[in-house]
């Protein structure tokens, strides 16, 4: 079971990755509403995973990538997007993310993600 | 074709194209579309959400209906109706991923663009100062109607 922190400006979004999560038999410890908050709460959770929503408020997910890995390297992160373009894919990876997630997402397009990073 | 080397006309041509590919894409119930009309500031949108884009294309996406189809719109997507204070928030997530989508068929016609977080537009919002404006008009079973406003600003 993995431990964690979803990051989306959208309640419905959350509400939808954490019951997507919850069903798979992994806990939600945390909801961030922008990049910034996401960063504080990683620091204080060190979930097991992070997903990340690109276009938010206050910061945006990129950012709030680079600044995670810049203090934990080792962090584990899932781009959750509806930006789908290459050079924004690209963006993501090279600042650390480990998966790029297209919304709308299915449960199977979850389960898959996860699948590769556990 | 790079963005330089396209015209005003052409750059609303992939505008167009790229709505409909993208409401078709991200909205699983079949839609009946017509064909763009131009139309005139102001604005007046009751229900709705906007989006705006920056780069090549600059403007805001603004799609309008009624709070009932945007509950069944996120029932038919997600398997539940949504309503009370998630129907805001599934309306503003409806527009980011038709805007996401409409960005990366823009990218792929050699348009960069980026958008914004959604604005959710409600009671009597009038909007102006817009250049010029296309509405296309998406209807669905039961007289079911989804305006898509196209504001441009290049």
């Amino acid at each position: 079971m993995a431990r964690i922190l979803v990051t989306d400006d959208a309640a419905f979004m959350r509400m939808q990755l954490k019951n997507i999560f919850q069903s798979l038999g992994h806990e939600v410890v945390g909801e961030a509403e922008n990049g910034q908050v996401a960063i504080d709460l990683y620091n204080d959770l060190k979930p097991d995973l992070v997903t990340m929503d690109i276009t938010m408020p206050e910061m945006n997910g990129v950012e709030a990538v680079k600044n995670i890995k810049a203090n934990d390297p080792g962090a584990t992160i899932v781009m959750c997007s509806a930006m789908g373009q290459q050079q924004m894919v690209l963006e993501a990876i090279q600042a650390g993310a480990k998966d790029f997630i297209v919304k709308p997402f299915d449960q199977d397009r979850i389960k898959q993600a996860l699948e590769k990073i556990f | 074709m790079t963005a330089g080397e396209k015209s005003m006309n052409e750059i609303i041509k992939d505008v167009y194209n790229g709505s409909i590919v993208s409401v078709k894409k991200i909205i699983p119930i079949d839609p009946e579309v017509s064909a763009p009309k131009l139309i005139q500031p102001p604005l007046r949108v009751d229900f709705g959400v906007m989006i705006g884009y920056t780069g090549n294309v600059k403007g805001e996406l603004i799609l309008q209906s009624n709070d009932a189809f945007f509950s069944h719109i996120g029932e038919k997507m997600f398997g539940m109706p949504v309503e009370g204070d998630m129907l805001d928030s599934f309306a503003g997530e409806l527009g980011n991923m038709i805007a996401g989508s409409l960005s990366t068929y823009l990218s792929e016609q050699g348009l960069t663009t980026d958008i914004t977080h959604p604005t959710i537009l409600k009671g009597d919002a009038t909007l102006s100062g817009f250049k010029r404006a296309l509405l296309v008009e998406v209807a669905y079973p039961n007289d079911q109607i989804l305006s898509i406003y196209l504001l441009l600003n290049n």
